[in-house]
């Protein structure tokens, strides 16, 4: 028959080998595309809410409200995306059945995400100073678009903690699925901070 | 089975018994992950919630059988009609014709022994029972939501609407979203993964096709309404301005995000019945469904089409005509797929050789009402004669002949068709029909007057009419078809409960059926198949060389998978043969993460932040458990 | 095979947002100050999304062509390839049918009168 019982893997090269076999996605990748399908939506109905609201008033942002900060959103951002290379490769290790290069890689992205995370924390604190969703539509979308990136990247990070715990225990054929779900989280994360912070600083363009 | 089986065959069944054992007792159904069970639970459940949502309408009709009525008040009328729609569009139809008969037949139509993800499964129904509870303790505690199941603001704002009454419907809706997200995910990966190797997609029983294209409805529809409720309580709890026009906010941002799900949610509604209807046809005319792959591309089209249309539900509120008309165009274009499937259906009724009994009776029923439905709402598609009748009972009728008529009375139909397979009784015929006649004419009466009182000016929901208008006696006539519709209803309940104590029992394929889930014993054992079966068309009961080779496959030894809990797994188009998976068994996890979720939510209604937070730690936890445990340690 | 069925649809659905996106930059508050040539941009998109869709139907049959022979009931990958080809044959005149009438309707109408 030739064809795998694949929970049977629970070893690193017996994970790997059943993961470079299979001719179709494991159904927990198609799980993961399409919770990821849903949450694109949700940040397809706020970026359109943006955009609905920026019709719908003649001065965006509304007058007393700072136009919003360009440099550094982008940089942020570029850093963020760029923790999806070591994510990449983690994947690549992981199919090749080296756990600890997988542990890692994503190790290091759970780095330098945390530290995104509690800039952006600052940031966000920061801009509540200076204006606040009671007065405008503006802020209200601003604060809504931006804090449901945060909640995202807060969620990929749990996800990145969770598999580096389980990988202390080398790699199963489930684990795999979950580096791999875990990869495609972050490089959907990554694909929405670009949307996101060109809604964001949209007005200063 | 009731042939007798060689020793070597035996043995591999016995195998299978004990490898799929389940769990009896309370504890079993609490941790089950068969789908089956899981259906079960999503009926009663269900039924429960039609039952509630019925005792509204009948209050409902009661205080609007004559003019200047106080059955009930203004304000339990808001409330009364509000909760009608509610419960009926989240509590009862989408959770009996996704949570039950998709959950209970899809694994087996496809030759699968359960769905992709059977935990995910379990806590959809869980996360299902807590939405229902919560959205009814605000009923209960006399803060039912009462702006209308579309609730628009400004009504539904904090200044018109200050207490906690539509909070319990916006954090309700988002709690019910999760049960349906997480439904929606597990058919299409059931669907697309979880064939068994052979049936390609031209393979594939109709009843899927309508299945895949409600489960994509529903993962993109739903976070249009998630987005809408988050802005509604942060506007209502924290003071946000989505909606406040003074400060550059929009009430018509509402209605847009509403209906961008809420159009779609309607075809959600009716997908289900129309796989129904396809499933039930052939095996009571005795011929294959005509056009097999127009009926089955009509059902996905129907969802596709559906999510251009929404602001045909917006023609009135001062939108400009050259933004309308794209809507008008796919409103008029999206009758086209329905046309094609109904097509479809008359041509193999009138070809086949119908055996008239009561599965095909209801779907009779369903056609007659589907049609006249049809016809009032593509009328609706023209922009001039929306306005006119917009927010009158004309669009009362034509809703409740597409919710009722269309899509319920397939549902009904089919709970006369898979009862036998479910429960291993017969239900009574005589009984059967008369139900049937009951509620057509029931319905009919209901409903169709309210065409012509609608075209006559009479305003939808309001809790009460002038007399002398020339209302009276239509309102009097629905309210004595509400009745009789009733009457058939419990007739229904009544033939049902009594034949699963006392009717004949019945066998594997009573009414000669097409697809797989006919081939198993009645009800199918908990592994639903000895051996994967052999699948060489789209009406596999009817291929009898198949059949045998499943036969002999069992005495071989082949595709018997008995050596865990274990399933296929194949490619999504032509479904090659894959791997071999291996499912969990009964887990705890579901139900606890289903009740860390409702903590949540509780929490944020009732404002409790700290307590909200030590919930979602729970729920992580509960995540992590469930996670734990990979499904061959299960 | 797959141009047959998603050239249409996307097309459709990308002229259905665009399309909607310009009538409301070209008559709201917000906007005025940027003067959308309304009936412009509505038909090249028309035109873009008629064209793409005609490109759909032209794939599925040519692919229906292809596996002449085959029915419903063929062994995949003919057979799926069949049922797939009818799809897109039934599917892209339904689409550049909405994507046509939008087109002129929006065109003909007055802009930005509310009705």
């Amino acid at each position: 028959m030739g064809v795998p019982r694949s929970m049977e893997a629970t070893y690193d090269s017996a994970a790997a080998r059943v993961d470079r076999g299979r001719l179709a996605m494991p159904n927990g990748w198609w799980g993961a595309a399409l919770f990821i399908a849903t949450e694109l939506t949700l940040f397809g109905c706020l970026i359109a809410t943006y955009f609905y609201l920026r019709f719908n008033n003649p001065h965006w942002p509304p007058p007393g409200v700072e136009h919003p900060k360009v440099a550094l959103p982008l940089i942020l951002t570029a850093i963020l995306v760029s923790t999806t290379v070591p994510i990449f490769f983690a994947v690549r290790a992981a199919r090749a059945g080296n756990a600890r290069l997988t542990w890692l890689l994503f190790f290091v992205a759970v780095l330098v995400q945390g530290g995104y995370f509690g800039i952006q924390v600052h940031e966000f604190l920061s801009d509540l100073d200076k204006m606040s969703p009671h007065d405008s539509a503006y802020a209200s979308i601003y604060f809504t678009l931006i804090g449901a990136h945060h909640a995202h990247v807060v969620v990929g990070i749990a996800i990145e903690l969770w598999v580096l715990w389980k990988l202390f225990g080398g790699l199963t054929n489930y684990r795999m699925i979950g580096v791999r779900v875990a990869a495609f989280y972050w490089y959907f994360v990554s694909f929405l901070a670009v949307a996101v912070v060109l809604t964001q600083i949209y007005p200063s363009l | 089975m009731t042939i007798a089986l060689p020793p070597e065959a035996l043995r591999r069944v016995r195998r299978l018994e004990r490898v799929w054992e389940e769990r009896q007792g309370v504890l079993g159904w609490i941790t089950t992950t068969d789908h089956k069970r899981i259906g079960i639970l999503y009926l009663f459940t269900s039924l429960l919630f039609f039952g509630a949502g019925g005792v509204e309408a009948l209050l409902i009709r009661t205080q609007l059988i004559a003019p200047n009525q106080s059955t009930l008040s203004p304000a339990a009328f808001d409330t009364t009609m509000t909760m009608h729609g509610v419960t009926m569009i989240f509590l009862f139809v989408i959770p009996i014709s996704t949570g039950a008969f998709g959950n209970y037949l899809v694994p087996l139509m496809i030759g699968a022994r359960d769905m992709a993800f059977p935990r995910l499964n379990a806590f959809s129904y869980w996360v299902f029972l807590g939405s229902g509870l919560f959205i009814y303790t605000g009923v209960f505690t006399g803060h039912g939501p009462n702006a209308g199941w579309f609730d628009y603001v400004p009504l539904a704002s904090r200044t018109y609407n200050p207490g906690p009454a539509i909070d319990f419907y916006a954090l309700g809706l988002i709690f019910n979203a999760i049960s349906s997200t997480a439904a929606a995910i597990n058919f299409i990966v059931t669907i697309f993964k979880m064939r068994a190797p052979g049936m390609s997609l031209n393979r594939m029983p109709l009843f899927c096709y309508a299945f895949l294209a409600v489960s994509f409805a529903l993962v993109f529809a739903l976070p249009a309404l998630s987005v809408d409720c988050v802005f509604l309580e942060l506007d209502r709890r924290l003071g946000f301005s989505f909606f406040a026009p003074g400060r550059g906010g929009d009430v018509l941002l509402w209605q847009h995000l509403f209906w961008i799900f809420g159009h779609p949610e309607v075809y959600i509604i009716i997908l289900p019945a129309f796989g129904i209807a396809t499933s039930i046809i052939p095996t009571f005319t005795r011929r294959r469904m005509v056009a097999f792959p127009m009926v089955a591309l009509a059902e996905i089209l129907v969802a596709f089409i559906g999510f251009g249309v929404w602001a045909h539900h917006m023609f009135a509120v001062g939108l400009s005509t050259i933004t309308t008309v794209y809507f008008a165009a796919a409103s008029m274009i999206v009758v086209i797929p329905s046309a094609i499937q109904l097509f479809a259906w008359l041509t193999t009724l009138v070809t086949g050789r119908p055996i008239f009994k009561t599965p095909l009776l209801w779907i009779i029923g369903f056609i007659v009402f589907f049609i006249i439905g049809g016809l009032s709402g593509i009328m609706f598609a023209a922009i001039p004669f929306d306005q006119q009748l917009t927010d009158t009972y004309f669009v009362v009728a034509h809703f409740h002949f597409i919710i009722f008529g269309a899509a319920v009375f397939p549902l009904l139909g089919g709970l006369y068709y898979w009862f036998p397979k479910v429960t291993g009784r017969m239900y009574h015929e005589g009984m059967g029909k008369l139900s049937f006649w009951l509620t057509f004419v029931g319905s009919a009466l209901t409903f169709f007057p309210m065409h012509i009182v609608g075209l006559l000016g009479m305003p939808r929901r309001q809790y009460t009419y002038p007399a002398g208008v020339g209302w009276d006696s239509y309102n009097l006539f629905e309210t004595i078809g509400a009745y009789i519709l009733a009457a058939g209803l419990v007739l229904l309940v009544v033939n049902l409960v009594v034949s699963y104590f006392r009717g004949a029992v019945a066998e594997a394929d009573p009414f000669g059926g097409a697809t797989l889930e006919w081939s198993t014993s009645s009800p199918p054992p908990p592994y639903n198949y000895a051996v994967i079966p052999t699948v060489s068309s789209a009406y596999p009961m009817w291929d009898v060389e198949d059949r045998q080779e499943d036969v002999r496959k069992l005495n071989r030894g082949e595709m018997v998978l008995d050596e865990g809990h274990e399933t296929p797994a194949s490619t999504v188009l032509d479904a090659n043969f894959d791997e071999i998976l291996d499912m969990p068994s009964d887990s705890p996890w579901p139900i606890v993460t289903a009740l860390m979720i409702t903590g949540i939510f509780a929490m944020i209604l009732t404002g409790h932040l700290v307590a909200m937070c030590v919930f979602l730690a729970l729920f992580a936890a509960s995540l992590a458990g469930w996670h734990g445990v990979e499904p061959q340690e299960a | 095979m797959w141009l047959g069925i998603v050239a249409a649809p996307a097309a459709w659905a990308c002229q259905h947002v665009f399309g909607f996106g310009v009538t409301k930059a070209g008559c709201s508050i917000g906007s005025r100050g940027w003067n959308v040539p309304i009936d412009s941009w509505t038909i090249i998109a028309g035109a873009v999304a008629a064209a793409l869709a005609i490109t759909g139907l032209v794939a599925s049959i040519l692919t229906f062509r292809a596996v002449s022979g085959a029915d419903n009931d063929t062994a995949p990958p003919e057979g799926r390839i069949y049922f797939m080809s009818i799809c897109g044959i039934v599917i892209s005149p339904l689409f550049l049918a909405i994507i046509v009438m939008s087109t002129i309707a929006t065109v003909v109408l007055t802009n930005c009168h509310q009705g």
